[in-house]
């Protein structure tokens, strides 16, 4: 038995299944559209898509979708980034036949009713509003909108409340027609079942959907002009985000960039900025950095949360810390335990099966194979 | 925040990553005439 196997539908659909030796499947459905793809005016579409799925289909209420997995003890979730929109689902095998034909209905045939959008409209404003009421995680996406102003990356995958509120049905139609990709949709399995049991149940399901293509993808392109930007809010502490643009994922050095993420200040207590302001002089509850890549660009940046009082010397820490790993390498000593930790890190990443499974889909889309970790690691 | 590693898979080898490589990206990324800032500061 392959562990891996791709099959690819008439229609482009493809249907990834990662044979696992295991009671429980994960599966997922990502579709390769996201708020990056939304016009001008209908900011929040994709994310209201994904909202409205679980509402009505052609042959199902709100309800029957809701309780079709969950009356087995399944779980079926959804979300949408600014680069695609993913469904996901777990549940004991002998139920996978009815996740996939759920993942069909409320992806080709919801209905969208009127009275369930207006009420979603309202589910989404509260979700905005709690939002704001997290500095620590406005404060990331708002540092994106000003390194992305003006592209399709630089504005919230929530949208604004005021092209929420007039997005028609029309407008949920035209962006999926225009963005849905029948090439661009893969469904992967991590289960025990055959190749020939997924090929059936895919063909059967899948198969008849109609091919859809899209247009072009907006391409940016690495340009930096370093700005500071201040704003003042209605809380305790101060919140402080520094950071670039940089490559996206097919740039072959983002595997060092990666690492030296992780140095600095990655998962743990024991980064470079932890251990040299934290821990030091007890200066940022909160110091990390994050490196993110999108299909075309990406960015890094280092987010501190601190006392106001403390902020410039927080920051002055951090340059300082910046300016160490520009002015000398690293020892190889120091370079092969920051592998080690990293590969370990990531080890313990694939124990999260759900995750792995909907990587693994985003691989097929944006590689069109899956790199095993054994793949990374050898 | 959940870091889902996976989700980044890698073009070369860890192995493969020299001091070298490191210290171009940090001159290339670290640079602080290109650097942009933001931050959020209480309201008095």
């Amino acid at each position: 038995m392959k562990e891996y196997n791709l099959i690819r539908l008439d229609n482009g659909i493809r249907i990834l299944l990662h044979y696992q030796n295991s009671p429980i499947t994960h599966t997922c459905l990502v579709v390769n559209a996201g708020s990056r793809d939304e016009k001008v005016g209908k900011y929040g579409v994709a994310h209201f898509i994904e909202h409205l799925l679980f509402k009505r289909t052609e042959r199902r209420s709100t309800n029957q979708i809701l309780r079709r997995l969950e009356q087995v003890g399944g779980d079926l979730n959804a979300y949408t980034t600014k680069e695609y929109t993913c469904i996901h689902a777990s549940f004991l095998n002998p139920y996978l036949e009815r996740a996939m034909d759920l993942f069909e209905d409320v992806l080709f045939h919801s209905t969208f009713p009127q009275n369930e959008m207006e009420k979603e409209k309202g589910v989404i404003l509260d979700e905005m509003a709690s939002y704001l009421d997290s500095p620590e995680e406005s404060i990331m996406d708002d540092f994106e909108d000003l390194l992305f102003k003006g592209t399709g990356l630089g504005h919230n995958i929530l949208g604004t409340e005021k092209d929420l509120l007039g997005l028609q049905r029309s407008d949920i139609e035209d962006f999926m027609k225009g963005n849905y990709d029948t090439e661009e949709i893969v469904i992967a399995i991590a289960g025990n079942y055959t190749l020939a049991q997924v090929e059936r149940m895919a063909n059967r399901i899948f198969g008849r959907i109609a091919p859809n293509k899209r247009g072009n993808k907006e391409r940016l392109t690495l340009e930096n002009e370093g700005q500071h930007v201040v704003v003042k809010k209605p809380i305790n502490q101060a919140h402080y985000i520094l950071g670039i643009k940089t490559f996206g994922i097919y740039d072959e050095r983002k595997t060092a960039m990666l690492l030296l993420n992780n140095m600095l200040g990655g998962f743990g207590m024991s980064s470079i900025l932890n251990l040299g302001i934290r821990e030091k002089y007890g200066i940022a509850y909160t110091i990390e950095s994050n490196f993110t890549m999108y299909s075309d660009i990406g960015h890094f940046n280092i987010y501190l949360g601190t006392d106001e009082e403390k902020l410039k010397k927080a920051v002055s820490l951090v340059y300082k810390e910046l300016s160490k790993l520009r002015d000398k390498p690293i020892s190889e000593y120091h370079l092969k335990l920051a592998k080690q930790k990293f590969k370990g890190q990531i080890a313990l990443a694939e124990e999260g099966r759900m995750s792995m499974i909907i990587a693994e889909a985003k691989n097929i889309i944006d590689y069109g194979e899956v790199v095993s970790l054994q793949q990374v690691f050898d | 925040m959940e870091r889902w590693y996976h989700c980044n898979r890698f073009s070369i080898k860890i192995d493969a990553v020299s001091s070298e490589h490191i210290l171009e990206l940090a001159n290339l990324f670290f640079d602080e005439t290109k650097l942009t800032s933001l931050s959020f500061i209480p309201e008095k």
